[in-house]
């Protein structure tokens, strides 16, 4: 190899890993949670019973709509599966709209307590709470920039091939390079699949002027490539919408074989005679993002015709946006997914620290660089987790009744975050790390702990229900309390890192 | 797809003992170039095998696809777990 060529990966792979190392880290990290999205929600939402997914579920639901929604110009009715467990209707007057959460008996109606849930991670890692002002460009930038710097990565690492399943341990230096070589290699396909399915998500969006060629502007764009159904009637005649779901039920089941095939019902304009019955099938069939779907009338339940195929481009678009989400995932493949996202994260915090550590060995004097990046490292690495452990204590510790208590959950996320940069600006960095991460696993202890404390029905009612998303979130959070803790225990028994010293001196510490 | 995983994981640590470093922390004696080409052979052989078991009995494919390239990863690292494990009992 040109050894021009391999210094140009060399530098490329540093620096483009430095500038954009703990953006990328708290995109994969909170991407990583994206996967338990809707399990997440159900844990922050306790209120929520287990509602098990039943036929007569569709025609209760009806029943309860036509008493509550009578001449709404909306209808959904979502129907719990495997992984929300989580009954709910949906009903809108334009842009008024109306939700119902409902427990396993018809009359019980539940009210959640006000989350954004796990929803918070997917919108934070996608727009980086910036939505509006830049976030998804930036997100996109990160992306193109992960991919440059995967495979700058495979040039960089001379021996990566040579030292396959080449593992280390001993010095903390030598253990963490051929940590990250090794967590390189393992997550290649999923990093590049990531990053190349996130550019894809919102690819219009990153060629506007293609866009506005073609036609128009992005919207139009998206328009044409994907159609929708025609436009109903408004002044169609008005008409009484279907009370039995049988009839549809017994249509869907021709064409869709097996148990449980319906995600989502949706109703537009079930008040009039043009009104018409959109069913989703459940995702975990197929890789693509949009699962089949079957159009019937509103009020008499007889097949309409349905979407027109997508183009080639929109199916392409659909199968990376499925790939990205993972919702066709069953649970061995989302917890697999899920590990790979953290061992990414994982990948990207080890670069990071490789980085100062090579260069805190060579440097005498203190440098303003170094410093930033020892601090910056510490609020992100360390800092971040202690973050979303804030987020969760707060949904657990926040009077149920407080108003805009979902924005108050994501500013004590952000609240943590900015103490934690704070902490790493003044404190010595090695008791910043091992307080942070101490501060972690406290959080993380506390939270099963405080759930109990709270309603001890709870996990009862968990057990006796084998509510296995709670009952994996709570063992889940202690592990990480135990991988936090032993972390912290392993950092404060170290004393051969070098860090500097408030008065800009280095130190071994 | 167990047999598969479990084929895949097979052939990846005949591909990791067809390494000459591994397979002496292995077994504390050189390989010899027989060994070597069997191993190599072995394990591509069952690696193949494992995606042929995939296209054959899992369904739908493309779903089948993507959990195959998880476990890829996944038993990659299982591996390398594995090789760290015996390098430092023989320390």
């Amino acid at each position: 190899m040109n050894p021009d060529f391999r210094k140009s990966m060399i530098w490329l792979h540093t620096y483009s890993g430095l500038v954009l190392g703990w953006l990328l880290f708290t995109i994969f990290l909170t991407g990583s949670l994206s996967y338990f999205n809707p399990e997440i929600s159900q844990w922050m939402k306790p209120e929520l019973v287990k509602v098990t997914s039943a036929q007569n579920l569709t025609n209760q639901s009806l029943e309860k709509l036509h008493k509550l929604a009578v001449d709404a110009d909306s209808w959904r009715i979502i129907l719990p599966n495997e992984r929300t467990q989580h009954w709910s209707l949906q009903w809108n007057y334009g842009r008024e709209r109306h939700n119902l959460s409902l427990g396993a008996n018809y009359d019980q109606v539940i009210t959640p307590r006000d989350t954004e849930g796990g929803n918070f991670f997917r919108i934070f890692h996608h727009s980086l709470q910036l939505r509006g002002y830049g976030g998804r460009y930036i997100v996109g930038v990160a992306a193109m920039v992960m991919l440059v710097i995967v495979f700058s990565g495979i040039f960089t690492h001379r021996r990566l091939f040579r030292e396959f399943f080449t593992l280390r341990l001993g010095k903390l230096l030598k253990t963490l390079t051929d940590f990250h070589a090794l967590a390189g290699l393992v997550t290649i396909p999923f990093c590049i699949m990531i990053c190349s399915s996130g550019i894809m998500i919102y690819a219009i969006m990153y060629i506007p002027f293609s866009a506005d060629h073609f036609s128009g502007g992005q919207r139009e764009l998206s328009r044409a490539l994907s159609p929708g159904l025609i436009e109903i009637d408004k002044n169609a005649p008005s008409q009484i919408p279907l009370r039995d779901f049988g009839v549809v039920q017994r249509e869907i089941e021709n064409h869709w074989q097996g148990n449980n095939q319906i995600r989502r019902i949706t109703f537009e304009k079930p008040f009039s005679q043009d009104g018409r019955i959109v069913v989703d099938r459940i995702k975990n069939l197929t890789i693509s993002k949009q699962p089949e779907r079957l159009v019937f009338s509103s009020y008499d339940g007889k097949p309409l015709q349905g979407y027109v195929e997508a183009s080639n481009a929109t199916r392409v678009r659909r199968v990376f946006f499925g790939l990205h989400e993972a919702h066709f995932a069953d649970i061995r493949l989302r917890w697999l997914l899920f590990l790979l996202g953290l061992l990414s994260s994982t990948l990207i915090a080890t670069g990071l620290i490789i980085w100062l550590k090579k260069r805190l060995i060579k440097i005498e004097k203190p440098q303003l660089g170094y410093f930033l990046v020892e601090r910056l490292n510490i609020a992100v690495i360390g800092g971040l987790p202690l973050a979303i452990v804030a987020f969760f204590l707060s949904n657990r510790l926040l009077p149920k009744l407080l108003e805009d208590r979902a924005t108050l959950e994501v500013q004590v996320f952000f609240l943590t975050w900015l103490v934690c940069l704070f902490l790493s600006l003044f404190r010595p960095a090695k008791k910043a790390w091992v307080e942070l991460l101490l501060a972690s696993a406290l959080g993380c202890y506390l939270l099963p702990i405080i759930d109990l404390y709270q309603d001890s029905e709870r996990l009862k009612d968990a057990i006796l229900e084998v509510n296995s998303v709670y009952l994996t979130f709570a063992l889940f959070i202690l592990f990480m309390g135990f991988v936090f803790m032993k972390s912290a225990c392993w950092l404060r028994a170290k004393d051969t890192a070098y860090e500097y010293s408030n008065n800009g001196t280095k130190k071994r510490c | 797809m167990l047999v598969s995983i479990t084929l895949q994981t097979f052939g990846l640590l005949c591909l990791s003992l067809a390494m000459d470093k591994h397979f002496k922390s292995a077994f504390q004696m050189p390989l010899t170039k027989q060994l070597k080409f069997l191993l190599k052979f072995l394990g591509w052989f069952v690696t193949g095998l494992s995606v042929c078991c995939l296209f054959l009995f899992v369904q739908p494919v493309s779903i089948a696809i993507v959990q195959w390239m998880g476990f890829l990863s996944a038993n990659i690292l299982l591996v390398s777990l594995i090789h760290c494990r015996l390098a430092l009992k023989t320390k």
